[in-house]
């Protein structure tokens, strides 16, 4: 851990915000709720950006729908772009709207707003040559994020009249920054075949001046439309949830004919899915998944083949008003990566697993290779055997004579099959064993069994062994093995990297205030710390410390009373901080900070009573003194919760 | 030690934007320079994490975890980093060059080029949790995991990090 944490330092460097990044932070929500004034109702056009750099591409489409039935002008329908550099899809849809042109052109995938949909508006007129002229485009990106200009000028002034030339004869429009425009569906037979080819990008209404319609019947209560409004979308929609907006499922029902389909965390962060897009797969009409009818998911059955899930990655936006009572609609969509679900271990595959290894731990032998410790054991470094507990006898060393086991947690999880085992074995005393584990596919597809020290039930943690229903004591070394102790669940080793180093050893297990608070301090050679806040140095031995301990004016401490510890003399100590106490600084793995403190680097608190066994080490062991904390030693029952774990401390000789 | 613990519980109790952006921005944007291994593009995406937590206050600031919010928007930006290319653009002509003079400069680069190496989700949850000392709970509310995953990827990252430094030395 601290190796860790000095590394990330190392790469954080001397780097420091800028001092005025609060006040650029309001500028830049001030400036953008600017640009989402100034474009509201317009079309943003990231192409445009990319034009100016040379990127633009060309539209493909089919026939031109002219929204009012005004086939007065060859510039009205869909224009498309058919390759985009960027892979996104650009489409400019062109509208009469009294004597100017509405133009909105759409990009799925826009550099300028860092990869994310934008949308550029504008209002058009046609000039003396035929030309249609658009005076001031405006972008916006979908997500509410500012357009991130390139080099070169103000991208107010690239776009300045955007001007559209048609060709007539190859019903082409050529835009002024070098953008080569189609019909949509001309020229690409591609698209004909494909009936959701023909499907506008914005959905459910397909023209700005529809969106604007549907904003203000939805806020007139209109039903029809009231449907697109979701208050609380925005945050969802912005981690990639669907929430429960209605939208999704209307979309992937009447636009792309999907009877059924769902949203699931495992499926919804491919590579690829911003914020913003919401992932869905389809599940075949009517089908049962073959491979999970029981599993959550198990009504999804997928749709390509035995395993893969047609995909899509929905964007939605609120074109109109941003907010609660705006109205969401369909920005853009894209076929993706078909999700794939792992099949689940069949009984054979668990029995041809499961079984060996049973076998071998009541022989006695061989169990070792035929299951894994889960790959990260929180405290495998502290604990004196890392292998899986009670392998092949209890802790009273009664050997187990038979075995059984039982698929739980509701049988394979859909998708990953991840399958959760209860093991029992039976010894020849009647001790009852119980573990958990979990049959596990690796990355490629191999299934392994694994023991997890700390498995996660749908409640939480769960007791990985136990042992007649109770949990199993760890033990765990300190000092490199010269100090051991064990401690029994929910007590165990601290995992704050803040409160370790090789000086200490904190346990937790004591709940205050729903939070586990150090139970148990181990601390090596303790250093007293002086009233100027200077540190002494380690006392030689514990009558040493108890002195010096008594004699610092900022606590208050008990006459020492010797006890026994691990079958060792042991002083013990209660002490409290006396009021007004020196606040000296303290710096642990992790943190640092000034306050009263015990000894160095252990800081405590008005009112905390405090519990400490003061023992000399013995001869040869890497400290002299040992000091075992009992931090909080008048909440609720410490004392009692911590003698266990006190009495099981044992030293041993190198 | 309870006031010791968790960065979280020292964190302010007024819920005000501008106290939370003064508890919180030094360390998004140090976690971010970890996170893209580039100055300027880290303090880009933490303004724009904290102008997005700005725009949402009144949703965020009454969050259990506001800073868990702006954590997971500030990771959702980063991966759309990936297409940045446009910033990247900007940057190489704008950026005035940061302070990476003297002895240090090599180790930070060592380290950021390491963990630039790591897959996006094992950077990030060691990140979370070694360097802003979240728990893997917390960690996990974020990144969408559970803590035995957050685990996991923790182990791995760490494995992965010291073979990496281990190998540039």
């Amino acid at each position: 851990m601290t190796e860790t944490k000095e590394l990330l330092r190392r790469g954080v460097g001397e780097f420091e915000p800028m001092p005025d990044a609060f006040d650029r932070v309001l500028e830049r929500r001030d400036r953008k709720h600017r640009n989402q004034r100034v474009a509201a109702g317009v079309l943003g056009i990231a192409v445009f950006a990319l034009a100016a750099i040379g990127l633009v591409r060309l539209f493909g489409s089919e026939s031109a729908p002219t929204p009012g039935g005004e086939p007065d002008s060859p510039f009205l329908g869909t224009w498309v772009s058919t390759s985009d550099a960027d892979g996104g899809t650009q489409t400019m849809i062109i509208e009469r709207s009294d004597d100017t042109f509405d133009i909105v052109v759409t990009d799925t995938i826009a550099p300028v707003c860092s990869g994310t949909p934008a949308t550029m508006t504008g209002t058009g007129v046609l000039d003396p040559s035929g030309a249609l002229v658009i005076a001031s485009p405006a972008i916006t990106c979908d997500d509410g994020s500012d357009p991130e200009y390139l080099s070169g000028p103000p991208i107010e002034e690239v776009l300045a009249n955007l001007t559209f030339v048609l060709d007539v004869e190859t019903e082409t429009v050529t835009d002024s920054l070098g953008g080569v425009w189609l019909r949509k569906g001309a020229g690409d037979p591609s698209t004909t075949e494909d009936p959701l080819a023909n499907l506008t990008p914005l959905w459910p209404q397909t023209s700005m001046e529809e969106v604007r319609q549907a904003q203000e019947l939805a806020d007139a209560g209109d039903p029809d439309y009231t449907w697109q409004v979701t208050r609380d979308l925005e945050g969802q929609v912005g981690q990639s949830h669907p929430a429960d907006a209605e939208i999704f499922g209307r979309f992937l029902e009447e636009a792309l004919g999907w009877e059924d389909y769902l949203w699931d965390e495992a499926a919804a962060h491919p590579d690829g899915v911003d914020s913003g897009d919401v992932v869905y797969i389809r599940c075949a009409p009517g089908g049962t998944n073959p491979l999970y009818p029981d599993a959550r998911g198990g009504g999804c059955a997928p749709t390509l083949d035995e395993l893969r899930y047609e995909t899509v990655k929905i964007h939605v936006a609120q074109l109109d008003r941003q907010g609660p009572s705006g109205i969401w609609v369909v920005t853009g969509w894209d076929i993706i990566e078909p999700f794939e679900q792992t099949p689940p271990p069949s009984d054979a595959e668990i029995a041809e697993l499961l079984e060996p290894f049973l076998q071998a731990r009541i022989d006695g032998d061989g169990a070792e290779g035929l299951a894994e410790v889960a790959e990260y054991d929180p405290f495998a470094d502290r604990r004196v055997d890392p292998g899986i507990p009670l392998l092949y006898a209890t802790s009273t060393g009664s050997s187990y004579e038979r075995s059984e086991f039982e698929v739980v947690g509701g049988g394979p999880g859909w998708p990953s099959g991840r399958t959760q085992l209860e093991v029992r074995l039976f010894a020849e005393n009647g001790d009852v064993v119980e573990q958990r584990f979990s049959l596990e596919s690796d990355e490629a597809g191999l299934l392994r069994l694994v023991y997890d020290f700390e498995p996660f039930g749908p409640q939480g943690p769960i007791l990985a062994t136990t042992e007649n229903g109770n949990a199993v004591p760890v033990e765990y070394g300190f000092l490199d093995g010269d100090v051991t102790f064990r401690a029994t669940y929910p007590a165990q080793p601290d995992q704050e990297n803040w409160v370790g180093g090789p000086d200490r050893f904190p346990v937790n297990g004591l709940p205050f205030h729903k939070r586990n608070l150090t139970l148990v301090l181990l601390l090596a050679d303790p250093r007293p710390v002086g009233p100027g806040c200077e540190e002494a140095k380690a006392p030689a031995d514990a009558e040493a410390l108890a002195r010096s301990l008594r004699s610092d004016s900022d606590l208050e401490a008990t006459a020492p009373v010797t006890v026994t510890v691990a079958g060792a003399p042991a002083l013990q100590i209660d002490v409290l901080l006396t009021p007004d106490a020196t606040e000296c600084p303290f710096a642990l793995t992790n943190i640092s900070g000034s306050g009263p403190l015990l000894v160095k680097d252990t800081p405590i608190f008005e009112d905390q009573l405090v519990r400490l066994y003061l023992l000399d080490l013995p001869h040869g062991a890497s400290a002299r003194v040992l000091a075992v904390v009992i931090p909080h030693a008048d909440v609720e029952n410490a004392l009692e919760l911590a003698a266990p774990i006190v009495d099981s401390i044992e030293f041993h000789a190198r | 030690m309870r006031e010791l613990t968790l960065p979280a519980e020292a964190r302010p109790e007024a819920r005000d934007f501008e106290s939370f952006f003064r508890a919180e921005y030094r360390s998004l944007s140090q976690a971010l320079v970890l996170l893209v291994g580039d100055a300027f593009e880290a303090e880009e995406i933490a303004q724009e994490t904290m102008t997005r937590v700005l725009e949402r206050w009144d949703r965020v600031g009454v969050m259990d975890s506001p800073a868990g919010y702006a954590y997971r928007t500030a990771l959702n930006l980063q991966r759309k980093r990936i297409r940045r290319l446009a910033v990247r653009a900007k940057r190489r002509f704008a950026s005035v060059p940061v302070a990476d003079i003297g002895a240090g400069a090599s180790d930070r680069h060592d380290v950021r080029r390491a963990l630039q190496q790591l897959p996006d989700g094992l950077r990030a949850a060691l990140i979370l949790v070694d360097w802003l000392d979240m728990d893997t709970e917390e960690a996990g509310r974020v990144l969408d995991l559970k803590p035995a995953s957050v685990r996991v990827r923790l182990h791995r990252a760490r494995s992965a990090l010291r073979d990496a430094l281990g190998a540039t030395s």
